[in-house]
């Protein structure tokens, strides 16, 4: 069994990925609303803007939680791969000093 | 709303903010760009992976798009902010030179040209706010890669089920306003109903068309929300200047901004006076909904965005009530002050409306709405001409709204208004709006109906009500139209002591502010009206200052 696969390769996505979950994840929108509110205080686009900002923070927050999953897949399927191939090897060797 | 408390700078400094993480998206866009895998990965886990990459990036750059659309947006506002503050200045100048008190006029009467730019502009603003939000709520899903790869080694390849991400779409559109709410809402289904209604709370709950019960739930969200914004702008507002300046953006923001302003601190103080004002009557709207007496209650409007609250609220289900019962409150009426006190008559007025209709066997359901939902003058707006008791702009203003209210009331309904004080003018003014669908009139204390002749209002004269205590000097003013008790054809209801007909002793109400206290004569004839059963009526001529 021959597994087509360079774990260095995928460890490079694995580091763009959390490159990318540390970009967002150090991105701060839930302060947006507050200097709008001060702006303009007692309108319509005050209460807008908070709850504007809660929902940009959350998709920020989503974003970078899918990112931070996306880079923890990945090094699970390093390990994933990097184990089979002892695996494999391994039976290889057991294979043939059983013969 | 207070545009002279309003500045351009902080705008900027939120639209700085979306600027630096648009800046920090695109790093991370263009990192998962490059990452596209290695070459030599293959199969249905590189395939996946990719997949994942590629709705995480669609995920960065939609954000982006939103964050782009709303820097736009607040620069803009900012420019037009900037001219209307300058406007402002320009005014104040003009006014002060004028030898007119500022400080002392409220800016929709120093400023109406201002205040309708303003009311533009918050709308403009707002409306991209709320397209943002609706933006984002597909976003609030991620991308899945959870478990896809984390299967045993001797699995691979890694069998993958098709996850991508669920673009979320809302399930209903909110009626326009040139169409007919009802129309709109008959068309719904029970779930996009319930959904329309948490998806869209300041539609549905300021339409006066729709049911109770969508009105109170939707009108329970806002109250929520409001609490939660007034609470962190109250906060704000406390907040010391040197504060601020590290909150925001540092030397030159808002720091300077909010001490010398166009009113120096006043603007600052009376924006905090505004929103300690609201907050305590979102605080006290709230201990009125959540009474454990047996009644139920409905919050049918509720609006915090003007100077002050307008909040209406039934006493019973207005839905399933045969009589409906709306009390307009008069002069110095405030909902942080009085909204518990006009509930409780409400309540009471409920209970011996109910009383009286058994004396006609009639067990129908009964629903009394206090209604505090216009800008009721206050004593510190006496010489304030958009908002003075002795002026009718705040009862014409109400009595559009009233009557919108009123056209919401099923016309099969037996629909009584009750006006106390300056509210029966605002009252009065909404009867004479036409198409309100008012059964009977009645006013207590009037200093007017805001018409010459009850033939104005148009609707049968016997059905107007006058109630007025012998020493309740508001009650002979006749300052917004004739004095309604010198009105030969309307019905002139008793307010002194008199045996009622459910064979009780009724008291007389005294003063101008009694007409609704239990066990008084005038209760009784408010709740007589309001069940359609017998009423005493006055005896004798009215009293003449």
């Amino acid at each position: 069994m021959r597994i087509e696969v360079e774990e260095s390769s995928i460890a490079q996505f694995v580091a763009s990925a959390d490159a990318a979950a540390h970009a967002v994840a150090t991105i701060e929108l839930h302060a947006v609303g507050t200097p709008v509110m001060l702006a303009m205080p007692g309108s319509r686009t005050a209460g807008q803007a908070m709850r504007a900002a809660d929902a940009l923070a959350e998709a920020v927050r989503v974003l970078a939680a899918g990112l931070a999953e996306q880079a923890e897949a990945l090094r699970t399927a390093v390990s994933c791969y990097a184990d089979t191939e002892d695996q494999v090897l391994a039976q290889g060797r057991c294979a043939a000093g059983a013969a | 709303m207070d545009p002279t408390t309003w500045r351009p700078e902080p705008l900027l400094s939120a639209a700085a903010l979306l600027a630096a993480a648009q800046v920090r998206l695109a790093d991370a866009s263009s990192a998962m760009a490059t990452a596209s895998g290695p070459r030599t990965w293959s199969g249905p886990a590189a395939e996946q992976a990719r997949s994942c990459s590629v709705a995480i990036t669609g995920g960065l750059d939609g954000l982006t798009d939103v964050l782009h659309r709303l820097e736009s947006a607040l620069t803009r506002g900012a420019d037009q902010l900037n001219g209307l503050t300058a406007t402002i200045r320009v005014e104040e100048l003009a006014l002060a030179a004028g030898g007119t008190d500022v400080l002392g006029t409220h800016p929709e009467t120093a400023f109406p040209a201002v205040t309708r730019l303003a009311e533009e502009l918050d709308s403009q603003l707002a409306t991209a706010l709320a397209a943002a939000i609706m933006d984002l709520a597909p976003m609030s899903r991620p991308p899945v890669a959870r478990s896809l790869f984390a299967v045993a080694p001797a699995a691979l390849p890694i069998p993958i089920s098709a996850a991508t991400p669920a673009a979320l779409s809302f399930s209903v559109s909110p009626p326009t306003p040139a169409g007919d709410p009802s129309a709109w809402w008959n068309g719904l289904t029970a779930p996009q109903r319930e959904s329309a209604v948490t998806e869209w709370p300041e539609i549905i709950g300021s339409t006066a068309a729709l049911p109770g019960w969508a009105r109170d739930r939707a009108n329970r969200l806002l109250l929520d929300r409001a609490e939660s914004d007034l609470t962190a702008e109250v906060v704000a507002l406390e907040r010391t200047p040197r504060t601020w300046h590290d909150l925001l953006d540092g030397p030159g923001g808002l720091a300077g901004e909010v001490t010398i302003g166009t009113f120096g601190g006043g603007s600052k103080r009376v924006a905090y006076q505004q929103a300690v004002g609201k907050l305590t009557a979102v605080k006290q709207t709230r201990q009125v909904l959540d009474q454990h007496d047996g009644r139920q209650r409905q919050l049918l409007i509720f609006d915090v965005s003007g100077r002050g609250a307008r909040v209406a609220v039934s006493v019973g289900d207005v839905d399933r009530a045969d009589h409906v019962a709306v009390v307009v409150p008069g002069f110095a009426t405030t909902v942080q002050r009085d909204l518990a006190g006009s509930d409780r008559l409400s309540a009471e007025l409920a209970d011996e409306a109910r009383d009286a209709a058994t004396l006609v066997g009639d067990r129908r359901e009964v629903a009394v709405v206090s209604w505090l939902a216009y800008d009721i003058p206050q004593a510190s707006d006496t010489l304030n001409s958009g908002h003075s008791v002795v002026l009718r702009q705040s009862a014409e203003a109400g009595a559009r709204s009233l009557a919108d209210f009123l056209r919401g009331v099923r016309p099969e309904r037996h629909l009584t208004l009750v006006g106390h004080s300056y509210g029966s003018t605002t009252a009065g003014l909404a009867a004479a709006d036409g198409g309100t669908n008012v059964d009977d009139l009645v006013v207590l204390g009037s200093p007017g109906l805001g018409v010459e002749q009850a033939t104005a209002l148009g609707m049968p004269v016997k059905r107007i009500h006058v109630l007025e205590a012998d020493d309740d000097p508001v009650a002979d003013l006749g300052w917004f139209g004739r004095d309604p008790s010198a009105m030969p054809e309307v019905d002139r209801l008793a307010t002194e002591a008199a045996q009622l007909p459910d064979g009780s002793a009724g008291s007389a109400a005294s003063g101008h502010s009694r007409y609704l206290a239990s066990r008084t004569t005038s209760q009784w004839n408010v709740a007589a009206v309001v069940a359609g059963a017998p009423v005493v009526r006055a005896g004798r001529p009215a009293p003449s200052w």
